[in-house]
């Protein structure tokens, strides 16, 4: 468990170039690495922005004939297609073409351990995007409709379970055709 | 220490990479695996690092086998490539602490080290600097250094003095031979047979996978110097 901890905890600290605008000692690097990270997160508040002016068109064109749940089941739709899109990508390369394999498997971690993170990863990864998309998509819906506590915890327990099932299906699409490589 | 027995890697495409290859590294040598480019060096140290699998043949670490107990035969030895890929947005010291971390080192014991060799490598100064920041010989000493902070007892190198400046191949030298002096044993790739000729006790010629020689430096050597012996072989076995 403490393994999958830090190899979690590691792939993470590259994330957003965060560890490169606090450490480097390189004005240039450092610029550019904030200048990176800036720029990820303009895209994170667009993709929000972008998400809440589309629910609320959905909501004010179907959501008034179909009902408002249609604001979520068309928006969970979307996520596990970028949830699938996402896995297929990227699976392949974070599951069996890592750059740091040899290092990986020359240490004392179990293989199921060295997948476990790996997928842990690829889940967290998956997560951030969901909730990007998710969460504003709640927020329409919570304004159009009231809701109650029972709605607020399967909303998320759900938004939480959203990647898994694209990231099964993708991951099994990523080792069908590793297997059809070797 | 290392025990290969009848060891046969063969690639994709049919080749032959190592061939019925057979070699006991005891505790306390310092075992230089000497050979052409593509003779098989890295490979070997590959699949006795559990990096690569094997077509036939066993390896045992410290009488376990890696294909059957691999976890406890990685607790107990360090690899340290040609060409270490370390992660470039990692400081040195986040990366030291990562692999602390894996071989379950305490804190007391990993700043102990972690100094210590850190301070003979001259790379103190640079622990706390991105790894993308370091030259080669600098991203060497920290695998050197990663390597070195779990105290193996069997320490796998594939041309480990490549990138060392003349200050650091000393010290990694001195390095080697204090761990050997200590019961430990290190199975090194190198391409500098002098290097080889004054730091090992025990020496294997590999050529196109197969052991052509091994044995004592005395006994490899024999009258003549490591090079002339080497050259021989590969020209004319």
């Amino acid at each position: 468990m403490n393994n999958i901890l830090s190899l979690v905890k590691l792939y993470y600290t590259g994330v957003l170039g965060i560890n490169k605008v606090i450490h480097s000692k390189d004005q240039k690097e450092k610029r550019n690495a904030l200048g990176t990270s800036a720029l990820i997160l303009l895209t994170v508040v667009m993709l929000i922005v972008y998400v809440f002016i589309y629910c609320f068109g959905i909501a004010d064109s179907y959501g008034v004939i179909a009902g408002y749940q249609v604001i979520i089941a068309m928006m969970m739709a979307m996520t596990s297609v970028m949830c699938f899109i996402n896995t297929a990508l990227k699976g392949s390369g974070m599951l069996f073409r890592s750059h740091d394999d040899d290092l990986l498997t020359s240490m004392p971690i179990p293989f199921s351990q060295l997948i476990t993170a790996k997928l842990i990863n690829l889940y967290l990864f998956n997560l951030f995007f969901s909730a990007f998309i998710m969460i504003p998509t709640v927020i329409v819906y919570s304004m159009r409709v009231a809701v109650g506590l029972p709605f607020m915890l399967f909303t998320t327990v759900g938004i939480l379970c959203i990647p898994i099932l694209p990231m099964i299906v993708a991951s099994g699409v990523s080792i069908l055709i590793e297997l059809f490589n070797r | 220490m290392l025990r290969i027995e009848q060891l046969t890697k063969i690639y994709k495409g049919g080749k032959k990479a190592v061939d019925n290859l057979s070699l006991h590294v005891e505790a306390g040598d310092i075992y230089g695996f000497i050979g052409h480019n593509g003779a098989g060096k890295t490979t070997t140290l590959r699949a006795c690092a559990g990096i690569i699998e094997f077509d036939t043949g066993e390896i045992y670490i410290n009488g376990h086998s890696i294909v059957h107990e691999p976890v406890l035969c990685k607790q107990q030895m360090a690899f340290i490539p040609d060409n270490p890929d370390l992660y470039q947005y990692l400081t040195g010291v986040q990366y030291l602490n990562f692999i602390c971390d894996i071989y379950g080192i305490s804190q007391k014991d990993r700043e102990l080290r972690i100094n210590d060799y850190s301070k003979r490598l001259d790379l103190y100064e640079n622990l706390g600097d991105l790894i993308s920041s370091y030259s080669h010989g600098m991203k060497q000493k920290l695998a050197v250094i990663a390597a070195l902070s779990h105290k193996p007892k069997l320490l796998l190198l594939d041309e480990p003095f490549v990138g060392l400046d003349p200050s650091a191949s000393f010290t990694l030298k001195t390095i080697m031979q204090e761990m050997c002096a200590e019961g430990n044993a290190i199975f090194f790739s190198t391409h500098v047979l002098e290097v080889a000729e004054k730091l090992c006790n025990k020496i294997a010629i590999i050529k196109d996978g197969k052991l052509i020689r091994s044995g004592t430096t005395a006994e490899v050597r024999g009258d003549e110097s490591l090079e002339t012996v080497f050259l021989e072989l590969i020209d004319h076995e």
